[in-house]
């Protein structure tokens, strides 16, 4: 077997779907060629990948959810279409009272919650989540100081292009997670101290809807602003924009116009600041 | 996969239920965690991918004196799960979800995204990301693309079983692979450069 015709083969063989006497022809070649062997290695790389997936279980919960509607189906074929409709039909009972009750616990939770420090009401949350932390890093995005940082959390993300410019901000970590099944990005920098000053936040476009937000034109670009009081005195203002499909985002305790310059800046309709 | 594809009738001779039950659950059951991982990956909803499957197990169970006792289970159940998903969710799937900006936006402003500090786990996290990688980037393959790689890849079917269980030639199982193969190797580039794949191969 030459390079072209092993290069022809090496799906099947990867996949272990190649006849004997071409496997053994394939796997001669294979221990002579350099070259050949690299592109089998890389192919079996991909599916090896993928294999790695096949330890995920169905939860245990389910497991006996279908033994009982089976089981409770018994050989009658007409009763076995029914427990998913009863199912269905006990879920929107429960999800009406779960909805009184979390109403209720919601203008508990509120109440209790006011009286603690915010810190407290992330943490839930935050724990569902995949996170991907790098402690203090400095990173500057051009001179790629925290390259490790940058790319750990850009790989995480499934995001090719560089970060958005961070300048010289201490970057305090940045996380990855999930919302609504759906990868997100969170960075978190400040300037000085204890203080936030910039967060950013970048997803797939389309995973974000921007609705409700007031749209501000800047050059050629459109960005959407929300202003939030909730953070320190001077306010928080969030500005969104859609570019080269990601959706950015970035929060900053400042007044409108110094967080439309950042996101200006970041998004590259303004110049860099040296 | 073909819209005429159509699981068998239900029987109209149910037979008794104890000795149905026993072999079901020595034939049926032991798939049902291939069938959970394809359902994820269709539906990419846990919620949906569990009604998803006790629909098929169902499906299965009602119509199991059909169901040749020579014949492959595991494709003949992952046929079950490849109609119910076509007449459950393929509609629903277009759509897509939304976050809508609120959700994100109280985590933008929270004080403690700056608590986050470094931990023994960071690595093993991060290898639960990278594989979430795989799943996402699977995910994210066209839908005649992505149940033939999940089945190969993922379940280690044959394309013979894959065939049977799509309802299709194998020539074109071949060539959905194939193309399926090619996307996901591009979304997975960054992730192989950085495992040192790139290195292999260059």
């Amino acid at each position: 077997m030459n390079c072209e015709a092993f290069r022809r083969a090496v799906y099947a063989l990867v996949d272990g779907e190649l006849p004997a006497p071409m496997r053994e022809s394939a796997e001669a070649h294979l221990a002579g060629c350099e070259a050949c062997r690299r592109a089998y290695l890389s192919e079996r790389s991909l599916r090896d990948r993928c294999a790695r997936l096949a330890v995920e279980e169905a939860p245990a919960e389910l497991r006996e959810r279908i033994r009982t509607a089976c089981r409770e189906a018994g050989g009658s074929p007409a009763a076995a279409a029914l427990p998913i409709a009863d199912r269905r039909g006990r879920r929107r009972l429960l999800r009406t009272w779960a909805l009184t009750f979390a109403a209720a616990a919601a203008a508990m939770a509120a109440i209790v919650l006011l009286t603690l420090p915010r810190v407290r009401v992330r943490t839930a949350f935050a724990a569902e989540h995949v996170r991907i932390v790098s402690g203090e890093v400095r990173l500057t995005i051009e001179g790629g100081a925290a390259p490790d940082f940058n790319d750990r959390f850009c790989r995480a993300l499934g995001y090719a292009g560089a970060l958005p410019d961070l300048g010289r901000k201490k970057v305090r970590g940045g996380r990855v997670l999930r919302l609504s099944g759906r990868r997100v990005g969170v960075i978190v920098c400040y300037c000085s101290g204890r203080k936030i000053d910039v967060t950013y936040f970048i997803a797939h476009t389309g995973d974000l809807n921007l609705a409700g937000m007031r749209p501000v034109e800047m050059k050629e670009q459109t960005f959407h602003v929300a202003s939030g009081g909730e953070c320190g005195q001077r306010g928080c203002q969030v500005v969104a924009w859609h570019a080269g499909g990601w959706t950015y985002a970035l929060a900053c305790k400042s007044t409108e116009e110094i967080a439309l310059e950042y996101a200006g800046r970041s998004a590259g309709v303004l110049p860099r600041k040296e | 996969m073909p819209e005429d594809a159509k699981a068998p009738l239900p029987s109209e001779d149910p037979g008794t239920a104890p000795e149905r039950w026993a072999e079901f659950e020595e034939v049926a059951l032991p798939h049902m965690d291939a069938l959970f991982r394809t359902a994820l990956r269709m539906t990419r909803n846990r919620e949906n991918a569990e009604d998803l499957v006790q629909e098929t197990f169902l499906r299965a169970y009602r119509s199991f004196d059909t169901f040749e006792k020579e014949t492959n289970c595991r494709a003949w159940l992952f046929r079950i799960l490849t109609n119910s998903y076509i007449n459950r969710f393929r509609r629903a799937v277009k759509v897509g979800t939304q976050v809508p900006f609120e959700s994100v936006k109280s985590f933008l402003v929270s004080d403690e995204a700056a608590e986050t500090a470094p931990d023994a786990e960071d690595e093993a996290d991060f290898r639960e990301a990278l594989d979430e990688e795989v799943k996402h980037a699977l995910e994210e393959l066209p839908e005649n693309f992505r149940l033939p790689v999940v089945l190969a890849f993922v379940e280690g079917m044959s394309y013979k079983e894959i065939a049977q269980t799509m309802g299709c030639p194998i020539g074109t199982v071949m060539s959905r692979i194939f193309r399926g193969r090619q996307l996901l190797r591009k979304r997975l580039a960054p992730y192989a450069h950085a495992h040192g794949y790139r290195e292999a191969k260059a």
